[in-house]
């Protein structure tokens, strides 16, 4: 909201400068986001009036002369949309307009034009504040623009506006005289006094003359609490004033009417949302209602709605002719032919509008006020005084209002003095309170140990005790109060089990030579169809603001592919990355929210040098993290061959442990990594961290280890290639004495002089006795058990190193 | 005789000159050897008178010493430089940049978010988690934020079906800390939070929160500033100012916006004093009990802390960006 600063110094004076405002309506809870500032860039632009306008013949040019009192210019202009008797802006010889473009006398043929007229663009005025027809050629002005004036000083284009970013609890500074009342707020704290309003008070001096012939029946009175319709008769719809024009100038409204103008004046002025119908097309009377199924209106944006049960309506003997608060009908709407207006002003209550426009998807300057709550006791002020100000605009006579008036009375607020304290912190003395709220201009009753107080009607924000105590607080202000560290109990400060877990895993995949990632949640369906990922029971949301973001991810799989696919792009290519994060699908009506470790490689781990050294990430260096990972868990798991829709149906494995898949890790399709332009191979493990926490022995326990020297031995086995080492291990290992401590898988061969179906898998051992150094005669009945079990198990050869 | 000692002598110092280890052997052998110059002295020391036999044999014994003593000096002497030039034949061009392992890293944002979690933990603050799929009545209602509440619009909601939605605020784990534990309460929770803006330096439609909650039986206004406060002189240093505005948020009253003196005042986050209704809604009395909660954003204070211009780089995950907090 920009509120004008020159428009609030017409209202009160005061001797804070801009910026030195805008710090005062922060710290006091309304924060001013920029303070902007505008400027003329024309030059010697005055009023004057069209006189004597005539074709020149043979052209498409007029002349004219354009009068601004004291002296005549002869002009020549192509514009077509001029009359005699018009104002305009005319920029005489010499002047600037708002390009730079100085402006000189002009030949056209055998006349000369002295200066020219003006375009809103030559002034370099925002065509958003200004009406259609304001923006076709010339600008015209209203009839009784005085003339011969400088530009800026008629209409303020030298301003400084503060751009508000109000909370939705200051439904008391919405319009600009709110602000003002902040402001008459900081001057009575400055001047220790109690605030006075009674300045912002509307004039409602005006004769009134007979009845309203519209009977109103509120049907729903506690969603419009009060209402008051007016006739006002024989008006002229026009334009309006150039008084009212220059306020709608620095309200920054775009004209419409005079009659609409004067309602949405007293809207962005005194927070009063009006509406005026064409009386003469309401049938018989007004009845506010809730709208019943079926019903249809045509609003003044040419929409046609469907009305549902949330839609209060302002009704006729026939239908619906207005949404309560949010928007009038398009058929009674006021035109240049409306001879009699029926003017609401009315107080509805906020949920009922909030309601009411949500579900019309239809938000409007009235809807926005009546929401966050107007004040129940300023309708009738507020027509008054519109009604006042349309027959100064539009001629007319004004009736008396029929009203529905169910407001209750405003019950006091309760505030304790102990209260205070305790949730301030500091004991205040009851003479300090009062004087916050003196300064607020709240009425108060002091009851003892405890104040009643009655805030104006228009504050909608104060309605318990807190809310009585945090205006304690703005008005001391939020930092002249002390601080103080917490007491209480020096108990152990925890993490939650799972948060616990996480920074565990995230600190030993760092370990591992791996960078974390944090990728976004949100995906597009076509990643996911590009990356193969089961697209059943994907979670969905219901209105996103784009494709791309629309899907929880179901996988880490896509989000770290892209992670890899942006880094290659950028020249980065080697890569090992890892994330610790959510994944999530649909279960039935439920949705299902699991953390998973995702880890994906590609390139290298060692950075092109030049000593030959090239450790390449593959399946296995993968595998080795994971290995490496549940041991530091102390999970005992093993791998299987799997298969997973994006890896490689051969390169795949399930991690398994107490045979619960916990993981899977594979090398990616070529087919995909293709697609997202990723050269070389892409190694991706994904492990689910419930499990893994399930499975975790995190309290490590001493294990003795040997005091002397290991007995190595290495031996190869001749095996088929069909068998998985898994299995010949297993062999090895069933046979084995207890002594045998470690198992290392050193080569593997496949080749001359093996045949094709054979491969040599070489492993060392080592013994290791409690008790002795072992000797290799020891080993003996071991080594021949192991050369007959190999070969009745897996038909496996024993060569003995 | 002397004079025969005087000539090998000063024969043997002009030989030693040589800087080979081979001629210098060959010269043991010529001067020390079974056959060599000082041995045929000694042989020859039989024809000397008797009575000068022993100043002789002293003085050929102290011509032996002297050349073993030389050759042996010698000896080591052309070892050491044969080593040097050994080792130097092995030089290394010390500038020749090293093997580059790429080290593992926290993301920036985790880095921020243990940073936080490690205060509040030393302050005896407990670490708390919810889910990112929230039930509307945790996000919404119970944080006195009722259905079509024109508040609802300051946090623009992702829905999902029956309900639930992407929470928009880490403040639902308030709510669910208060069902599970009795006061007093000194909790924070970090996480992931979701809101319909569109992406821009500023906005994005992910980011995390830090949520605090303090539930006592005196936990006042005071304290909620000692405690933001601390925690800024924590995180950006001791000597940055704080600054406390009055704002709003429907679960708390009265409400407050914190801003640091960071190179000019910089809103940091919201605050207040937990509203009675969020108390009432957890079956908590709020003539009993009191408290505060806040809720900063973690991309705020890492964008802050930092000087990130733009908060889409952390979701960009360019390893040249997460690199330079390595």
């Amino acid at each position: 909201m920009l509120v004008s600063v020159k428009l609030l110094k017409e209202i009160l004076p005061f001797d804070y400068s801009p910026e030195k405002l805008a710090e005062e309506f922060t710290l006091l809870g309304l924060e001013v986001e920029e303070v902007v500032k505008t400027e003329h860039k024309f030059d010697r632009v005055v009023t004057a009036r069209v006189e004597n306008l005539s074709r020149i013949p043979d052209t498409k040019l007029f002349e004219l002369v354009a009068n601004t009192g004291d002296e005549s210019f002869e002009i020549v202009t192509a514009a077509t949309n001029l009359k005699n008797g018009d104002i305009v802006p005319l920029v005489l010889t010499g002047g600037r307009i708002s390009d730079g473009t100085v402006i000189s006398d002009r030949k056209f043929k055998d006349k000369i034009s002295q200066g020219m007229l003006c375009s809103y663009k030559e002034l370099g005025l925002d065509g958003e504040i200004l009406s259609s027809e304001e923006k076709e050629g010339i600008l015209i002005l209203p009839e009784d623009t005085p003339i011969g004036k400088p530009f800026e000083d008629l209409f303020p284009v030298d301003d400084v506006f503060l751009s508000f970013s109000l909370l939705p609890d200051r439904a008391d500074a919405f319009y600009v005289v709110g602000i003002a009342r902040w402001i008459e707020i900081l001057r009575a704290r400055k001047e220790k006094r109690k605030a006075d309003f009674s300045r912002f008070k509307p004039d409602t001096e005006i004769k009134l003359s007979g009845t309203t012939d519209i009977p109103v029946f509120v049907k729903d009175p506690e969603l419009a609490p009060f209402y008051s319709g007016r006739k006002i008769s024989g008006v002229r719809v026009g334009k309006s004033s150039y008084s009212l024009r220059r306020k709608l100038f620095m309200l920054q409204a775009r004209p419409i009417n005079n009659i609409v103008d004067i309602t949405n004046y007293v809207l962005k002025f005194y927070g009063q949302p009006l509406h005026a119908f064409d009386a003469d097309k309401i049938e018989k009377a007004v009845y506010v209602r809730k709208a019943q199924s079926g019903e249809k209106i045509k609003t003044l944006d040419g929409v046609e709605r469907s009305l549902n049960e949330w839609n209060l309506v302002i009704a006729d003997s026939e239908k619906p002719i207005a949404l309560a608060g949010v928007m009038g009908g398009e058929e009674t709407e006021v035109t240049e032919d409306t001879k009699n207006v029926f003017l609401e002003s009315a107080y509805f209550l906020p949920s009922c509008v909030s309601k009411s426009a949500r579900s019309l998807n239809l938000m409007t300057d009235a809807s926005v006020l009546f929401e966050k709550g107007t004040d129940p006791l300023f309708p009738e002020d507020a027509s008054l005084f519109a009604s006042k100000l349309i027959v100064q605009e539009a001629g007319g006579t004004v009736s008396e209002s029929n009203i529905s008036n169910h407001l209750g009375t405003q019950s006091p607020v309760k505030i304790r003095l102990s209260r205070v304290g305790k949730i301030l912190g500091e004991d205040l003395p009851k003479e300090e309170v009062k004087k916050y709220f003196d300064f607020e201009g709240f009425e108060y009753k002091d009851m003892g140990d405890f104040l009643e107080v009655k805030p104006p009607s228009f504050r909608r924000d104060i309605n318990i005790e807190v809310d009585l105590i945090e205006e304690i607080l703005r008005m001391k202000g939020y930092n002249s109060f002390g601080e103080k560290l917490l007491e209480g109990a020096l108990k152990s400060a925890v993490r939650t089990k799972e948060e616990e877990f996480s920074w565990m895993l995230k600190d030993l995949l760092v370990k591992l030579g791996l960078t974390e990632v944090q990728t976004v949640s949100l995906i597009g369906n076509a990643l996911l169809k590009n990356t193969l990922i089961d697209e059943n029971n994907i979670a969905k949301v219901v209105n996103p603001f784009s494709e791309e973001m629309s899907i929880l991810r179901p996988s880490l799989f896509p989000v770290l592919l892209n992670v890899v696919e942006t880094n290659k792009k950028n020249g980065t290519n080697n890569i090992a990355i890892f994330e610790v994060g959510k994944v999530f699908r649909k279960n039935g009506d439920k949705y299902k929210e699991e953390g998973k470790i995702g880890i994906m490689l590609s390139g290298d781990r060692a950075e092109t040098n030049p000593f030959g050294i090239k450790v390449p990430y593959d399946f296995y260096y993968l595998k080795g993290i994971i290995e490496s990972l549940l041991e530091s868990l102390g999970i005992n798991a093993n791998f299987d061959a799997g298969k997973a829709s994006y890896l490689h149906p051969f390169r795949t494995a399930f991690v398994y442990s107490e045979n619960e898949k916990i993981g899977v890790i594979g090398e990616v399709l070529s087919d995909i990594t293709r697609n997202f332009g990723i050269k070389g191979k892409v190694f991706y493990a994904e492990m689910d961290i419930s499990v893994l926490l399930k499975r975790a022995k995190l309290l490590k326990e001493f294990k003795e280890f040997p005091v002397h020297p290991p007995l190595k031995m290495d031996i190869a086995v001749v095996a088929s290639k069909e068998i998985p080492e898994k299995k010949v291990r297993s062999v090895i290992l069933s046979v084995a004495p207890p002594e045998l401590r470690k198992i290392e898988l050193f080569d593997i061969y496949m080749g001359k002089p093996l045949a094709d179906n054979e491969k040599n898998l070489a492993y060392s051992l080592k013994f290791f006795a409690k008790d002795r150094t072992m000797k290799r005669e020891e080993l003996e009945t071991f080594i021949d058990k192991l050369e007959e079990t190999l070969k009745n198990e897996i038909g496996g050869k024993l060569r003995k190193g | 005789m002397r004079q025969k000692i005087e000539e090998i002598k000063n024969e043997f110092i002009k030989k030693i000159k040589t800087e080979s280890a081979e001629e210098l052997r060959e010269l043991e052998k010529y001067f020390l050897g079974r056959k060599g110059k000082v041995a045929l002295l000694f042989k020859e020391l039989k024809n000397v008178p008797k009575e000068e036999r022993k100043s002789f044999g002293e003085s050929i014994n102290a011509l032996k010493e002297f050349i073993e003593k030389n050759i042996k000096e010698k000896i080591s002497e052309i070892e050491r430089e044969e080593r040097m030039r050994k080792l130097a034949s092995e030089k290394l061009d010390v500038t020749v940049p090293g093997l580059k392992l790429r080290s593992g890293a926290l993301h920036i944002l985790t880095q921020t978010m243990l940073e936080v979690e490690k205060i509040f933990l030393s302050m005896g603050f407990d670490v708390m988690t919810g889910p990112e799929i929230e039930e509307e009545y945790y996000n919404f209602e119970a944080l006195n934020i009722p259905e079509y509440h024109p508040a609802r619009d300051m946090q623009d909601t992702f829905y999902l079906l029956n309900k639930y939605l992407l929470r928009t605020q880490t403040s639902p784990i308030q709510i669910r800390t208060m069902e599970k534990y009795k006061p007093p309460i000194r909790v924070i929770a970090v996480g992931r939070c979701y809101r319909k803006d569109p992406p821009d330096a500023h906005h994005f439609p992910i980011f995390h929160q830090v949520e605090g909650l303090v539930v006592d039986k005196n936990v006042s206004f005071k304290e909620l500033k000692g405690t933001l406060s601390e925690f800024v002189r924590r995180m950006f240093g001791e000597g940055v100012e704080v600054r406390f505005n009055p704002s709003y948020f429907p679960f708390v009253e009265p409400g407050a916006e914190t801003s640091i003196n960071f190179g000019g005042w910089l809103e940091m986050g919201g605050s207040g004093m937990v509203h009675p209704n969020v108390l009432n809604n957890v079956g908590i009395d709020p003539e009993e009990y009191q408290g505060f909660a806040f809720g900063w954003g973690i991309e705020r204070i890492a964008m802050v802390k930092y000087n990130i211009p733009d908060i889409r780089f952390f979701y960009k995950n360019d390893l040249r960006f997460l690199d330079q907090f390595r």
